[in-house]
């Protein structure tokens, strides 16, 4: 037990050593475990750490740095959304704008071609009455003309006075059929008052 | 045959592992032979060194595998430790010593089970011993330096303790911070590798010395059992080792938490 | 010492900028790692101090380791002295009720 208690730097048995107490070191051990330790802090200090760290500082950075870049890439994306939204909304209302020109051009279109219709039937109508009239005009003319010479062969053959003499003739039958027309001639019967006639 | 255990003991005896065995020398004598523990903890130097090395020389923000693995102990070490213990405004400074810390300690704690090597450095006194002298030396001088040698003292009483009382407390508190903190640091990491690998050994050895040297049926069932606790325990073994491991380095930060922190 | 000087050095080193929010965990804890689930109560113990359920029963067991033993040292030294027998055991006593009192005046008031 006294060895143990002196275990010091003096030489030992290696004897002295293997039965001393196992809490009580072994100086060769001891100085060796220093040296190697501070071996491995020193690598670990000097060159383990310091990359290390550096690693985990970009790293930081890096994750940073993503991040603004990420909300960089999404303010992009949402101008390019709301650029996108105003390009449809333009478009929508050029279009909009195009159907409603559309339909206000077809309706003049329509009025246009309903009045050219009007118009043209209307044309029609009128020539067709203009011509009804030159026509009834003619008619009567020629009529006039007719009855008036057939009259008076009628007359003058009736009469037997011949009224071959156009001036008076014309006068005549001119005057008859102005009466005629005026209503001034009734046609009469013989024994009947003209009043009674209607 | 009865089922008597000295009934079936040959004529050669079962010799359970003693604390003599974990002393071994490779040349040299007692105080300043060269061991085995010391290749061991040689090779965990130059393994901690060369891979940590490797794996952050090009260090990048996306890792590679090797970057990936060290960061995943590296990160733990340096925010659910460093940083949530010593506070985010001086933390950085003391990863190093932390990182080192629970580096050379996990993986001198798993050489009790990594094939070939079979002995846990830590299970020798002097490398914990090692390890708790750069904890202390360095908790101490930042407690010295920031609060010099009244303040310090100062420091270790809390507020409000009746006068009469302060003296006895003042011994407690400085054996406690100057002695019993320390060696308790070391020798419960190493009682923890000593006294597990003690145990792995048992069953070996047990187990190898029931099937082999025994004769009787129920020694090799006895062996057997013994060989699958060895199993059992091998796996509990990494447990603790990483644990231990673990603690080490949390208590290291507590203490160089303790020795920044102004107030009490 | 090599160690003082090392933390001294440090201060000299290129310092990465800390994390901007110190009071969120940070993104490179949230990664889990190796040990995620072995750490992942890590952020729980931060209690009053940062120190943490742990190594306040640590530090409550060298509380204990060390008032008995260095009270009963100081009764066997007073013994030596004064050639009474008594004083280690009191020591032993004084020192364990010490212990306990500063535990508790310490970590247990909360």
């Amino acid at each position: 037990m006294h060895s143990v208690a002196v275990a010091g730097l003096a030489a030992s048995s290696d004897h002295d050593v293997a039965e001393r107490a196992p809490i009580l070191p072994q100086w060769s051990e001891l100085i060796f475990g220093l040296v190697v330790f501070a071996g491995i802090l020193f690598v670990i200090w000097k060159y383990v750490v310091p990359k290390l760290e550096q690693a985990y500082q970009e790293r930081t950075a890096a994750i940073e740095g993503g991040m603004e870049q990420a909300a960089e890439v999404q303010k992009q994306a949402e101008e390019a959304k709301s650029q996108y939204e105003a390009q449809l909304a333009d478009a929508r209302a050029e279009a909009a704008r195009i159907r409603e020109e559309a339909r206000t051009q077809g309706t003049q279109i329509v009025s246009e071609m309903r009045a050219q219709a009007n118009a043209e039937s209307e044309r029609i109508i009128e020539s067709a009455h203009k011509q009804t009239e030159a026509e009834r005009q003619q008619a009567q003319v020629e009529l006039r003309s007719h009855v008036g010479r057939l009259s008076t062969d009628l007359a003058g053959k009736i009469v037997g006075e011949s009224l071959q003499d156009e001036t008076r003739q014309r006068g005549i039958v001119e005057r008859f059929l102005a009466d005629l027309e005026s209503g001034d001639v009734k046609p009469e019967k013989v024994g009947t008052t003209p009043s009674e006639g209607a | 045959m009865s089922f008597s255990p000295l009934a079936a003991v040959k004529t050669e005896s079962f010799e359970p592992p003693n604390p003599q065995e974990f002393y071994q020398r490779f040349f040299g004598h007692g105080d300043w032979s060269f061991t085995r523990p010391m290749v061991l903890f040689l090779v965990v130097g130059v393994v901690v060194c060369t891979f940590l090395v490797m794996t952050t020389r090009k260090a990048a923000i996306v890792p590679s595998k090797g970057q990936w693995l060290t960061e995943q102990v590296y990160a733990p070490i340096r925010n659910g430790i460093a940083q949530d213990i010593i506070g985010t405004k001086e933390f950085l400074k003391y990863v190093p010593l932390l990182f080192a810390v629970f580096c050379t300690l996990l993986l001198s704690n798993l050489m009790s089970v990594i094939p070939f090597f079979q002995f846990p450095p830590t299970g020798r006194v002097a490398f914990p011993i090692a390890l708790t002298l750069f904890v202390y030396v360095i908790y101490q001088a930042i407690a010295f330096k920031r609060k010099g040698v009244v303040g310090y003292l100062k420091s270790l009483i809390p507020p409000g303790l009746p006068m009469w009382i302060r003296p006895m407390i003042l011994v407690l508190e400085i054996i406690t911070y100057f002695i019993t903190r320390p060696v308790t640091l070391a020798l419960r990491l190493f009682g923890n590798m000593f006294a597990g690998h003690m145990l792995l050994l048992l069953f070996i050895t047990g187990g190898e010395f029931m099937l082999l040297h025994q004769d009787g049926f129920q020694y090799k069932i006895f062996g057997i059992g013994s060989f699958l606790m060895a199993v059992l325990m091998t796996l509990f073994e990494i447990l603790i080792e990483f644990l231990q491991a673990y603690i080490f380095t949390l208590l290291a930060a507590t203490y160089i938490a303790d020795s920044i922190a102004t107030e009490h | 010492m090599s160690g003082v000087r090392m933390s001294q050095q440090h201060d000299d080193a290129p310092r990465p900028v800390e994390p901007k929010k110190p009071t969120e965990p940070s993104k490179y804890a949230q990664s889990g790692g190796l040990f995620g689930t072995f750490l992942a109560s890590s952020s729980d113990w931060k209690t009053e101090r940062p120190g943490m359920t742990e190594s306040v029963g640590v530090s409550a067991l060298s509380y204990l380791l060390s008032g008995p033993v260095v009270f009963a040292l100081i009764g066997y030294g007073l013994d030596r002295w004064l050639h009474t027998g008594f004083l280690v055991p009191i020591g032993l006593l004084a020192g364990m009720a010490l212990s306990i009192y500063l535990i508790w005046f310490r970590y247990g008031a909360e």
